[in-house]
């Protein structure tokens, strides 16, 4: 990539902001306090609109998780090898939360697979490494198995884990049942306790399998304590939806299933990994049963969890790492 | 009204007060508490709202759009004709008896035979004060009612006006929220001339009591103008949340407003009758046949439309009300001695 001219970066800016709507001197005042924010608090312009920076004092400011610069801040207390990356792995170590079968692609021949794949009505594969819903597609046995060779040809010398595809909770599926619908918590753990800090649920939206945002999925702020859903749902171009827009089911005041539950799930998780990872998202589906495990990432993304209710849920984290965390390597 | 020594005291002394409660300390302390007097002559916030609005947050660009009680008690009075104040309640049923679906009866002329009769054809009615506000005063009378009864009444009633109601009868799906209470919707209208529209929307329900307003006890919640859906979840005025209702346990979040869309149109019909009020607070109850007018405001309360959701709702009402100060110049004269001296 090239590099930007930094002025014409500062025009965009100040284009996208007197969009909003605000005067001339205004917009010019915003724009200064944009490069002062991605100074000071790191924060990209499009994160300083999205959490609506120019409303807030620098005390609020600086408890926000930064997409930029959460890695830095999650690395210092991280103590992984890289191999949780992997879905694999996650699954092989949390087997019992999982709640359904699953295999290595890359590991088992194609007659395996073969055998896995039409004994059951629907799979899905998943690139074992990977991110933002990239590469995931579902395959359907009635496809017949000239169909699954083709799949498994076109994914070969590629990681890939082929699993039953989760058949979610009806109250779920009245959302949007073309998706399966997640719910993403962030969680810290001291090793002695975890605590759950944030969740947010995401919902597909027409002709998804996905429900991740960055693929055109709707999410909503969830209460923690009890379940609800306790904001509108939106998108990440910023639509804001009392009800979904596909099934029509009213998003606001929706009561997850199982969700005591999945907060004991989570925290059992947790505590497990807590030798690796003090900070994780963890993505939560829920079957008529009982809440799965999906997977859970290292540095988890910071616009999923604040966006819906624009709130700061660094404050515990960034205590905890300045209290705990491992020194910051010097840049050479 | 006060000097300016006795106002900083006050001011002080509150602020001081609040920062303790609310556990700040050190040097972040002696910030706020500056930040409380820079907030006060800037945006005449008092150091209670200052904390309730959590203004130690916000920039000024935000805090200049939040209605506080100054535009209650006096920002509102540059905008409103002078002598055109709908604040006694019998004077509200007149105008509005189209939408009003109740019977009421003026205690303080009526005779005790008179008013006994009016509980017996009624069933059950409320006692209010003429003009009080904040649900003080409010009793409930139940049938039968004997003449006896009804003359205890009146000398308990004796040297203030009361106004005798029916009791309004609820449509179930609000008596869901709150039995013991009329629950009701405050839908604030704002009209600069060129018609009324709706700048926000609040649920009172009440908390086991009578009376459905904050100020005694009962619990708010901000509700969506576009769709009529509880968006926020309940507070009280000690800034408590409540997920669920106490009382009856319902889910006070996703609550759908029956007949909303039939009362915006109620309201906003309504409101376009008295252009002369241009910020004005509606109350707004449910019965089974659809929205039936309990009273009206004109210095309506913010703290229900802002409270809950934690945004502003005054931007377009305080660029009207800076624009339009002398609209009226009685207003402005009268109000120009004394704006600074409330407290």
């Amino acid at each position: 990539m090239g590099r930007v001219n930094p002025l014409n970066r500062l025009k965009e800016n100040y284009g996208s902001v007197r969009e909003l709507g605000y005067g001339k001197g205004e917009s010019v005042k915003i724009v200064l306090d944009m490069c002062y924010c991605r100074l000071r608090f790191h924060v990209a312009p499009e994160e300083y609109l999205m959490y609506n920076f120019m409303n807030l004092k620098d005390r609020y400011r600086r408890y926000f998780l930064i997409n930029r610069y959460q890695h830095n801040l999650y690395r210092r207390v991280k103590n992984s090898d890289g191999r949780y990356a992997f879905k694999g792995n996650q699954y092989d170590t949390l087997k019992d939360f999982v709640g359904r079968e699953y295999i290595w692609v890359d590991k088992v021949g194609f007659e395996e697979l073969k055998e896995f794949a039409m004994s059951r009505e629907k799979v899905l594969f998943k690139p074992n490494y990977g991110s933002c819903g990239r590469g995931i597609f579902v395959f359907e046995s009635s496809a017949g198995e000239a169909a699954l060779l083709e799949a498994y040809n076109s994914i070969a010398g590629k990681k890939y884990l082929c699993e039953e595809y989760v058949i979610q909770h009806s109250a779920l599926a009245r959302l949007h049942s073309g998706s399966v619908n997640t719910v993403r918590v962030l969680t810290l753990c001291d090793g002695k306790q975890n605590k759950i800090l944030a969740a947010t649920l995401r919902m597909g939206c027409e002709g998804h399998v996905c429900d991740n945002l960055s693929d055109d999925g709707i999410g909503a702020a969830v209460d923690v304590e009890t379940g609800i859903i306790c904001t509108f749902g939106r998108d990440f171009a910023g639509r804001k939806y009392a009800c979904h827009p596909v099934s029509g089911t009213q998003i606001i005041g929706f009561n997850l299933p199982h969700w005591q539950a999945a907060k004991e799930m989570i925290n059992d998780a947790a505590m497990r990994m807590s030798s690796h990872f003090a900070i994780l998202g963890w993505d939560v589906a829920f079957t008529e049963e009982r809440p799965v495990f999906i997977e859970f990432n290292g540095s988890p993304g910071s616009r999923i969890i604040q966006i819906f209710d624009q709130k700061p849920k660094g404050e515990e984290i960034m205590k905890y790492i300045k209290k705990y965390g491992k020194r910051k390597k010097k840049r050479r | 009204m006060f000097n300016a020594f006795e106002l900083a005291y006050l001011q002080s002394r509150d602020s001081v007060f609040l920062i303790k409660k609310n556990g700040i300390k050190g040097l972040e302390a002696v910030k706020i508490f500056f930040d409380c007097f820079y907030c006060r002559i800037k945006f005449h916030c008092k150091p209670k709202e200052y904390f309730f609005y959590e203004f130690y947050n916000l920039s000024d660009r935000e805090r200049k759009n939040y209605l506080l009680v100054y535009e209650q008690r006096i920002g509102y009075l540059y905008i409103t004709k002078p002598g055109y104040r709908l604040s006694n309640k019998m004077a509200m049923l007149e105008a509005f008896s189209d939408i009003a679906a109740r019977k009421w009866l003026d205690v303080s002329t009526a005779s005790a035979e008179e008013l006994a009769e009016f509980v017996n054809t009624c069933g059950r009615i409320v006692l209010k004060p003429d003009c009080a506000s904040q649900g003080r005063g409010v009793l409930s009378v139940t049938a039968p009612c004997t003449v006896e009864q009804a003359a205890a009444l009146l000398r308990q009633t004796k040297g203030e006006v009361y106004i005798a109601e029916e009791y309004i009868k609820q449509c179930a799906e609000m008596a869901r929220l709150c039995p013991t209470s009329v629950n009701t919707t405050r839908i604030l209208s704002f009209n600069d001339g060129s018609g009324a529209r709706i700048i926000g929307a609040g649920l009172r329900t009440g908390n086991g009591g009578i009376c459905d307003n904050m100020s005694a006890g009962g619990i708010g919640a901000e509700i969506d103008v576009e769709t009529g859906i509880v968006c926020s979840v309940g507070v009280d005025f000690e800034k408590r949340h409540y997920m669920h209702h106490p009382v009856s346990g319902t889910q006070i979040i996703g609550f759908k407003i029956p007949f909303w869309q039939q009362a915006k149109e109620t309201v906003l019909a309504a409101a376009n009758t008295i252009p002369d009020c241009a910020v004005v607070g509606w109350d707004i109850a449910y019965g089974e046949n659809g929205p039936i007018f309990v009273e009206l405001n004109n210095n309506p309360g913010n703290k229900l439309i802002q409270s809950s959701s934690g945004k502003p709702a005054g931007a377009e009402i305080k660029a009207y009300i800076k624009q339009n100060k002398k609209k009226y110049p009685e207003n402005y004269r009268a109000l120009k001695k004394h704006r600074h001296k409330y407290y």
